[in-house]
């Protein structure tokens, strides 16, 4: 015996809840309903389970908390530590507070994304799916109920009626070839995928530019008064800037007047002695600036083993040890963060002359405690 | 008519004794001059070094033995602050309790002024439990009072020597607010939004009262019109008052967005409390008009507003830890130093809690989850106030002892009391409500209430 | 079923059945274009094209062809970028929020406001890309490994929680607005005769069928994704507020920005609905959906966000004072006071003291008044941030350095530019979309519309 396609439209929606209801209770199943905007409780009505989406998106945002958490963990904290802002650098949870945007958006991100693309996946929508309603009119003002049935409908088709259905129809299924490919990629998708990689893969000329392009912020360049420097017809020596007055220093500022030289850098080892006494306190300081500051490279026992020298970014830094560095003095250690050396850049700017000497303190404390 | 059970009766009076008898103790274990805290320290000098470390938390402290005269000034700093610790006690409670009675009100207020609908069979529960704010207020108040006569420095820059510049202990910040912060004004303004807050709860109970037996619906009107001036009033008197109130115990430090924050915490452990409440009356068989989706919907605000209140928290900490200007963290680093412990706490329990319990929609109806996700917020809120007041007045000189959880049942006696003694007078539904139905037949569209279908 | 009070008015009006929602919300995509669409629409155009025009001038020749100066480093273009973000807010706060306290009223409004939300945010987008310099090179700002340029990116820097912050943002918002939309275009598919419109609409409507099933999930998907953007829409100007915050700047460094910029954004983002809706209503003829009662509600949400705006406004200028920090006492003085002083009157009077009007029912059901003032707020909150932006950094520590800034004619030419393209997508989209979310307004039909309500009461 072939199977029967019957539906039943309605008119009205409490109509069609009260249709399923009775038609539900005669024992029948009803495979399906078609409407034109979601029905409270009918669901429910029908038998369906409830839905699990949320959860599952509950399951991506932790998803895209956890994705977060190791993506600034990685890049801030395990590949390139940076110090910003001085403040302290080398463990994750410690800059939790500035991560904490980053995780809330992702995990927002993953929740809400892979939810929908969930929806779309277990409702098979898709660009170029064809419409699943069997009558257009269950978009606008129809309900329908759709049943397969196989037998005598009689009965069934009473009962739709009876509830008050509008229509009852009833066909015939003839062709069931099956094995449909369910989802298709229109042509057009690819043809315009296809057209747009090829235009953005036009790459621009390596040619140099010929005119310089317009200033950024021109008055920074070009000032209306006389730049500090610049020659000025009215000023002392034909000159914008004063010489200062000999001696000056500018406020807070602790001159230093060994200069950047091989000679300098002895002059320092041999005779320059820190103006500041060891005490707990001072070492205190100079360990939480260095572990600011010098951990990256220096590692934080000054073996010259700190996360950028593991990662290989930067490679040669040596250990504080007697047996790799011996001929180091605090002096020697305050010029250099002072000036730099080699690849190290100059901290003067960082750090006050004195936090310098609290550093060097606790430089050669690492320094006493590796061999 | 409800009416309050003997047992309820006797626990609240239970919980007064316990209160005042603490609070008796508090004040006794105090001590009475600056020798006996000479004394005091001498000994604890002699035990142990601790206040070594104090020294180097707490830069007030930083010069214990430098000298007599050092000492001298430590020992009588010590001694205010320890003269301060049952009445900051006191405080913390009394303000802390003060804010559930204004948040609910807060709540009634915006159900009027939003039209809601859902929530009217809550009203009588919000009513009760906005009347506390009368005896709530008044000792707050005479608390506030009592530091104007000097009877306590919770509040440091009542000294009037900090504002006279001849004076060793002049302090040109404070002196700069003395506009603002002195004890008249201060007073003044306190009595106008007591004033004002309390006045509002009359009109509204009236409103609704007048609302039973009236046929139309201008009562209602009048209680919605009512609504909306409480609600530009309460504006912006629940920043300036938390200003006044909270953050100026703390008198150098500041902050724009203190009085939201303080609000945002106010409100969600006044809602807490309206669940409560409502979950008790409940269980004793009234309120049979509530449903599930109600209490549902009363978690979904303690979800939601913890969230907000976290937000708020973030938003404050954030900023301040990511600039890092002194004058500003100043005020973490107190807590730091000394509150370590109930400051993580208390954000622990008011944000991860509540979002871990109440995320999923359906454990919200359930009474047991929704008792103990309120009592933590209570408990955890009760705390965000403690550490908003505690380091600005005592200092690391504070206890978590008999002091301030006697003051806190106390309180909790006094609330219990009053509110459900308010209950007794009026009907528990508010009848002749316009949007009563609606109320009733409140079901949320996929919730199962079990006691249907 | 659900039950509605009597006192509460009608929704939607007139004798309406699910039927006219249909033809009603379906006309303007099947009829054809009028006079004044096609009028407005090449207004829009032209300035489009000229904001294409100086676009392509600034990445061709530099940003030099701004107003900007070492003191004012940022003033226009942030300005923008932050007007725009803000007026992106209202879309999903009415989807999201109003979804969450079960608004009814938010339904024949939300899907043309978060249509307003996505195309308000990509004229955002806009301004810090142009002022990259070098836009083709944007992509740096993701996190890709560091062998193409130096390092990461800095994940502590609040421009970067931007990048995150808008682009989640505005692809969930999206995402949140196309979910709605595939029943609609259903819809249409549905009615659609001539073939390439019911192709094109097969395309958009991805095979929707209505099944109770997918009602079910769709129904979930809505609800958790307005839990997801209600905190989403918070943070997003949260983070731009942020931007200003975490620096030590006077005026810029206040803790209250956050909460404020969000309660701004809404602000200003519900009088652009409002300029939009109250002509499209008339346009496409749907007055019976968005009626005065939807006017009047949003107007009182613009004068409760306004009052916010206020509060703020206030307690900021008082903490100054209180704070005793000389340079805050100072910047905010010199907002008042200083040459800026013109900016900070226009900024208080269109948000604090403009909105108050809209304590009279008379003014805020008037349709004139109401489109008047929903320009005013946005003209007010521009100068919010202008006042924000350069009075602050126009005085700098150094007396020396003090400065003014001035737009030149590229500054302005990108602002109109974005304005333009702004209503080029909203008219395109309001010819050619569901302007209403008929599905769902359909829900409400026997609870909220007039004749079904007079029904009611007859029982």
């Amino acid at each position: 015996m072939s199977k029967k396609l019957i539906h039943g439209l309605f008119d009205d929606d409490d109509i069609l809840m009260d249709g399923v209801k009775a038609v539900r209770q005669k024992g029948y199943e009803i495979d399906e309903v078609y409407t034109p905007f979601p029905i409270h409780g009918l669901d429910k009505a029908m038998g369906l389970k409830p839905t699990r989406i949320a959860y599952a998106s509950f399951a991506y945002g932790v998803f895209g908390l956890l994705f977060a958490s190791w993506l600034t963990w990685y890049m801030m904290i395990s590949d390139w530590p940076q110090n910003i802002g001085g403040k302290p650098n080398q463990t994750w949870l410690q800059n939790m507070l500035a991560f904490t945007p980053i995780m809330f958006e992702l995990t927002v991100f993953m929740a809400a994304h892979l939810m929908v693309w969930t929806y779309f996946f277990k409702n098979k929508l898709y660009p170029g799916q064809k419409a699943g309603n069997p009558d257009p009119r269950t978009t606008d003002d129809m309900f329908m109920m759709e049943f397969i049935f196989e037998g005598d409908s009689t009965e069934l088709e009473s009962i739709l009626k009876e509830s008050g259905a509008v229509e009852v129809n009833v066909k015939e299924i003839k062709d069931t070839t099956g094995n449909q490919l369910w989802f298709k990629i229109p042509k057009t998708a690819v043809v315009l995928i296809f057209a747009l990689s090829s235009l953005t893969s036009c790459s621009s000329s390596d040619e140099p530019q010929r005119e310089p392009n317009t200033v950024y912020m021109p008055d920074m360049y070009y000032s209306v008064a006389y730049e500090p420097y610049s020659a000025d017809p009215n000023g002392v020596d034909g000159m914008e800037a004063r010489i200062p007055a000999d001696n000056t220093i500018k406020r807070g500022y602790v001159p230093y007047e060994i200069p950047d030289t091989n000679e300098g850098y002895q002059e320092a080892l041999d005779s320059l002695k820190s103006p500041i006494a060891t005490t707990d306190e001072t070492l205190k300081k100079g360990e939480y600036l260095y572990n600011i500051y010098c951990i990256s490279c220096h590692g934080i026992n000054g073996d010259g083993q700190g996360k950028l020298v593991q990662n290989e970014k930067y490679l040669g830094v040596p250990s504080y040890a007697p047996s790799r560095l011996p001929n180091i003095t605090e002096g020697s250690i305050f010029h250099v963060e002072t000036y730099g050396k080699n690849m190290m850049g100059s901290h003067a700017s960082q750090l006050t002359s004195q936090e310098r000497w609290k550093v060097a303190q606790h430089v050669l404390k690492l320094r006493s405690q590796l061999k | 008519m409800y009416k309050i059970s003997k047992n309820l009766k006797t626990l609240s009076f239970v919980l007064m004794a316990v209160g005042i008898l603490s609070l008796a103790f508090g004040f006794m274990t105090t001590p009475s001059s600056v020798e006996d805290v000479k004394h005091q320290m001498e000994q604890h000098n002699n035990h142990d070094a601790d206040v070594v470390e104090h020294s180097e938390a707490d830069a007030d402290h930083a010069v214990v033995k430098v000298n007599d005269h050092h000492d001298e000034a430590h020992a009588e700093h010590v001694f205010t602050q320890m003269k301060n610790r049952p009445w900051a006690a006191f405080y913390v409670s009394a303000l802390f309790f003060f804010f559930l009675a204004l948040g609910a009100m807060a709540f009634m207020a915006i159900q009027y002024v939003a039209q809601a609908g859902w929530s009217v069979v809550l009203l009588r529960v919000m009513e009760a439990i906005s009347s506390y704010m009368i005896v709530g207020g008044i000792i707050v108040f005479l608390i506030l009072v009592a530091g104007g006569l000097h009877m306590h420095h919770v509040f440091h820059w009542m000294d009037a020597s900090l504002v006279d510049p001849l004076s060793a202990n002049y302090d040109p910040i404070i002196d700069g607010k003395s506009g603002y912060l002195n004890v008249p004004f201060f007073l003044i303004r306190i009595a106008v939004y007591m004033a004002g807050w309390i006045l509002a709860y009359f009109l509204l109970g009236k409103y609704s009262t007048e609302q039973e037996t009236s046929g139309d619906n201008k009562p209602y009107n009048k209680a919605f019109k009512a609504s909306a001036i409480f609600m530009v009033f309460y504006g912006v008197t629940s920043s300036t008052g938390a200003w006044d109130m909270v953050m100026s115990v703390d008198p150098h430090w500041f902050s724009t967005l203190f009085g939201w924050y303080v609000f945002s915490g106010m409100f969600v452990s006044a809602i807490a409390t309206i669940a409560l409440v409502t979950i008790y009356l409940k269980s004793q068989g009234y309120l049979e008009f509530v449903n599930p989706s109600h209490i549902h919907d009363l978690g979904k605000f303690m979800f939601g507003l913890s969230i907000f209140w976290t937000y708020l928290w973030f938003s404050q900490f954030m900023l301040y830890w990511y600039a890092n200007i002194p004058e500003e963290v100043t005020y973490y680093l107190a807590r730091f130093a000394d509150y370590k412990i109930p400051f993580w706490t208390m954000v622990a329990i008011n944000f991860a809690f509540p979002v871990l319990v109440l995320m999923d929609a359906n454990k919200k109806k359930f009474p047991l989850t929704m008792v103990i996700t309120g009592v933590v917020i209570i408990i955890g809120h009760y705390l965000d106030v403690f550490v908003m007041i505690m380091p600005g007045s005592v200092g690391s000189h504070w206890g978590f002892g008999i002091v301030e959880i006697g003051s806190f049942l106390g309180f909790l006696g006094l609330f219990i009391y009053i509110v459900f003694t308010s209950l007794e007078k009026k009907g528990l539904l508010a009848k002749g409500h316009p949007m009563l139905k609606e109320s009733e037949h409140y079901h949320y569209y996929n919730l199962e209430h079990g006691d249907d279908h | 079923m659900h039950y509605e009070s009597d006192i509460r008015e009608p929704l939607i009006l007139g004798d309406k059945s699910y039927g006219d929602i249909t033809r009603d919300v379906a006309a303007p995509v099947e009829g054809k274009a009028n006079k004044m669409w096609w009028f407005v629409f090449s207004l829009a155009l032209i300035a489009f094209l000229w904001g294409i025009g100086v676009m392509a001038y600034t990445v061709g020749t530099g940003i030099g062809t701004w107003g900007l100066n070492k003191t004012v480093g940022w003033a226009w273009d942030i300005t923008n970028f932050v007007w725009w973000v803000g007026i992106g807010h209202a879309g999903t706060l009415i989807s999201a929020v109003l979804l969450l306290f079960r608004q009814k009223w938010r339904m024949s409004i939300n899907r043309s406001a978060e249509a307003m939300t996505i195309f308000a945010v990509v004229q955002a987008a806009l301004f810090p890309l142009l002022h990259m310099g070098r836009p083709w090179l944007a992509y740096w700002v993701f996190p890709f490994p560091n062998n193409f340029g130096s390092l990461w990116v800095n994940f502590n820097s609040p421009l970067l929680w931007d990048v995150f912050a808008i682009s989640t943002y505005f692809s969930v918002s999206t995402v949140f607005w196309y979910v709605g939309l595939i029943p609609d275009f259903a819809m249409i598919r549905d009615r659609a005769v001539k073939p390439f419109q019911k192709h094109i609409y097969k395309i958009m409507s991805f095979g929707w069928s209505g099944k109770a099933k997918h009602w079910q999930r769709f129904e979930e998907v809505s609800l958790v994704l307005a839990g997801l953007a209600t905190p989403l829409v918070l943070s997003v100007h949260t983070i731009v507020s942020m931007d200003f915050a975490t620096s030590v700047i006077p005026g810029w460094h206040t803790t209250i920005f956050p909460p404020y910029f969000v309660a701004g954004a809404i602000f200003s983002g519900f009088a652009m609905v409002q300029t939009l809706l109250i002509i499209m209503r008339k346009v496409v003829s749907l007055e019976s959906y968005i009626t005065i009662q939807h006017i009047e509600m949003m107007n009182i949400v613009i004068m409760l966000t306004g009052s916010i705006v206020g509060v703020a406004y206030i307690t900021e200028l008082f903490m100054a004072w209180y704070s005793g920090v000389e340079y805050e006492q100072y910047a905010f003085l010199n907002r008042a006071t200083g040459p800026y002083w013109w900016a900070y009157l226009s900024m208080m009077t269109f948000n604090v003291v403009s909105p108050q009007l809209m304590w009279f029912k008379k003014l805020r059901t008037s349709i004139m008044f109401t489109f008047v003032l929903s320009i005013i707020v946005n003209t007010g909150m521009w100068f919010e941030r202008f006042v924000i932006i350069v009075t602050s950094l126009h005085r700098d520590y150094l007396p020396s350095s003090w400065s003014m800034f001035s737009p030149t004619y590229v500054d302005i030419g990108i602002f109109v530019g974005t304005i333009g393209f702004f209503f080029v997508l909203f008219l395109l989209y309001a010819r050619t979309f569901p302007v209403i979310a008929q599905a769902e307004l359909k829900t409400i039909l026997k609870s909220s519309g007039e004749n079904q309500k007079k029904l009611h009461k007859h029982e």
